[in-house]
């Protein structure tokens, strides 16, 4: 279950931000999506916010410092989400 | 310098409530001197245990009950004797946030000098009397220290430097009850001491014991006022020129008044009831002069823009004198008298040409809603009031102010139905993205100002020629743009041959930003935006509200703007 969540997210990275030639497999689990990493920028990061609020129904958090954990790779994602829902 | 801090706390029969605030206090490991101010027994009794039972607190006793400017008195001179450098002072009552007191200190130890004061930021639970009782005093205090740099003389949480306040203690009567705190503020302010200040949330105690004699205590103050305002007109040479050596103070003019004009709309208001448009100007008229004569950087960059106007072939046709300058600040009155004008249903609608509302109508029609890029040309806020089919739509309004919740629930006061709400984006972050999405989504329109870069040094600016030369240009709107992926209008609203013309023209279906070529498409939008509002400025350049070195902050190749001037779009 939580597999299929991680490959769904790394789609949905892939889609929402356009990244040509890269796929579900390029992306590691546990490497930082922002700034090294996937080279990911602060619009990037508003956009897949945007984006992931929608798809999984999330409540983010005001506070700007504990969203950047949780998009902070996409284990810490999928895990942010998964606890969302169990709630 | 040493830096030897103690607090101090007056307490008047707060015997309740002491207990649990010195409670608080224990682990800032600072000493502590209680004043008690002639409490009845059953507080005296508490004192004295407190005082017992811990080694780092001071009693000092009052005979007999004389006000909290006496208990401050005592315990300033206390404080001397035992060698402290700056006395912190909190109320006894516990509606001081305790955790703000290592921040306070902080600003204490880096500008010894300085009054420190906590600026309040307050819960929902202030009864509203009081926060237009404040605004009231705010401009009282204004006009006694001819300056805005008092942004609150009534927040007893402060840091005082124990020096120059018992000098004034022994050289001044000061306020000894409610008045003591605006007026030991306004003097230290006068004999030189800077005054700085710190937010800091303040609980209004519901149960708590006030000791505010309405009558007496009023009378006391208006009396203070009345004393200070006196006290102000033999300073007021000194004053300016304090002023004028400081160099204007860190905030653009037009906000200076935008801000006064909270309590100020309510001052010309009234006026504006009575004696119709003059009664207002009244009010303006005098303030706008001052900022004339007092702001020499205002005068600098009004000819500047004036100059670029006439060589670029505007409405200005001759090089700018003295006069153009002083009916440019004017127009900025009449625009406030406007705004009040609007908010008193006035303004009818025949005295309004609307181009292009059609195009807004559609996108409601469809459920959609729209980005509308303002600017400060002209008078936007005015277009609600002109437009009944725009006061319909749903109209969020993104600003750079934290007084944003309260300003809406202000709105929301006055009129349950209304339809218009602020949106504070300073911190913006993937929450506040997905809210303004969805509200998109749900239809509401979004109006921002685009011509304004934002108040952190740090945001990203993109350069665009304007009038002859490169200005900066905030890229956040269209940031936000991109990323709610949503038709973007420019609306503007201008005033020509005494009548009101509303424009909105289509700018985008949709801005995208290319993943590769961010900076050069941001740089594109901001630039078609820049045209638009040239063509607009050369056309109504007495409108135009930027007062402030526009193309000043040169833009450094990491797209950061270098704030030299110090404007600050607070």
């Amino acid at each position: 279950m939580s597999e299929d969540l991680g490959r769904e997210l790394k789609e949905l990275i892939i889609e929402s931000l356009d990244l040509e030639d890269v796929t579900p497999e390029d992306i590691d689990d546990d490497e930082p999506l922002f700034v090294d990493g996937l080279g990911l920028d602060s619009i990037d990061a508003l956009e897949l916010g945007m984006q992931i609020q929608k798809k999984y129904n999330l409540k983010l958090d005001a506070n700007n410092e504990a969203n950047k954990q949780h998009f902070a790779s996409v284990t810490a994602l999928r895990r942010f989400i998964e606890s969302q829902q169990a709630t | 310098m040493v830096f030897q801090p103690a607090l101090l706390i007056p307490c008047y029969n707060h015997g309740d409530q002491i207990d649990a605030t010195v409670s608080r206090l224990a682990h800032h490991r600072l000493p502590c001197l209680i004043v008690d101010d002639g409490s009845d027994a059953t507080t005296a009794a508490v004192l004295d245990r407190l005082a017992a039972e811990h080694d780092w607190l001071t009693l000092v006793r009052l005979p007999e009950n004389r006000g909290k400017g006496a208990a401050m008195a005592a315990g300033v001179d206390a404080a001397a004797e035992a060698g402290w450098t700056h006395v912190l002072q909190i109320d006894a009552d516990g509606q001081h946030d305790t955790d703000d007191i290592p921040r306070l200190l902080d600003k204490a130890r880096d500008q010894p000098d300085a009054l420190v004061s906590g600026q309040p930021i307050y819960d929902d639970d202030i009864p509203r009397v009081r926060f237009y009782g404040r605004y009231l005093t705010h401009a009282l205090v204004w006009l006694q220290t001819l300056s805005f740099a008092i942004r609150d003389s009534m927040c007893g949480f402060r840091v005082y430097p124990v020096v120059a306040s018992r000098d004034l203690f022994h050289a001044h009567r000061i306020g000894r009850r409610m008045d003591f705190d605006t007026d030991i503020m306004v003097r230290l302010y006068w004999r030189g001491t800077p005054v700085v200040f710190v937010p800091t949330r303040v609980r209004y105690p519901r149960d708590g014991v006030s000791h505010f004699d309405m009558l007496g205590d009023n009378l006391r103050i208006a009396w203070m006022h009345a004393r200070l305002i006196c006290g102000m007109v033999p300073r007021a040479p000194l004053l300016v020129a304090r002023r004028l050596r400081r160099g204007s103070e860190k905030i653009h003019w037009t906000r200076q008044v935008e801000r006064g004009t909270y309590w100020l709309m309510w001052l010309s208001l009234q006026l504006y009831r009575v004696f119709g448009r003059p009664g207002a100007r009244l009010v303006l008229y005098p303030l706008v002069t001052w900022y004339w004569l007092s702001n020499a950087q205002g005068r600098r960059a009004s000819r500047d823009f004036l100059q670029r106007v006439y060589e670029h072939g505007g409405a200005q046709q001759r090089p700018p004198r003295a006069l153009d300058v002083y009916r440019h600040f004017f127009m900025f009155s009449d625009c406030i008298v406007d705004r009040l004008e609007s908010w008193r249903g006035r303004l009818r609608h025949e005295h309004v040409q609307f181009n292009g509302q059609q195009m807004l109508l559609d996108e409601a029609a469809r459920g959609r809603g729209a980005i509308l890029m303002t600017s400060h040309l002209g008078n936007i806020e005015l277009c609600r009031g002109l437009n009944d089919q725009l006061r319909n739509l749903r109209m969020n309004v993104l600003v750079y102010n934290h007084h944003a919740p309260r300003i809406n629930r202000i709105i929301e006061k006055s009129n349950p139905n209304s339809r218009l709400k602020l949106v504070d984006i300073r911190e913006f972050g993937m929450q506040t993205a997905a809210m303004l999405e969805q509200q998109v989504r749900d239809g509401e329109f979004l109006a921002i100002a685009a011509d304004r870069t934002p108040p952190s040094l740090n945001e990203n600016v993109v350069p665009a020629r304007f009038l002859g030369s490169e200005a900066p240009f905030p890229t956040g709107p269209f940031i936000i743009a991109a990323l709610l992926h949503c038709p973007v209008y420019l609306m503007t609203c201008v005033r020509v041959e005494g009548r009101y013309r509303i424009d909105v023209v289509h700018f985008a279906e949709e801005i995208t930003l290319s993943r590769k070529n961010r900076d050069a498409d941001l740089q594109y939008w901001a630039q078609r935006y820049a045209d638009d509002l040239e063509a607009r400025a050369l056309e109504t350049p007495m409108q135009w509200f930027n007062f402030y070195d526009f193309w000043g902050h040169p833009v450094t190749r990491d797209g950061t703007a270098r704030n030299q001037d110090g404007y600050n779009g607070d």
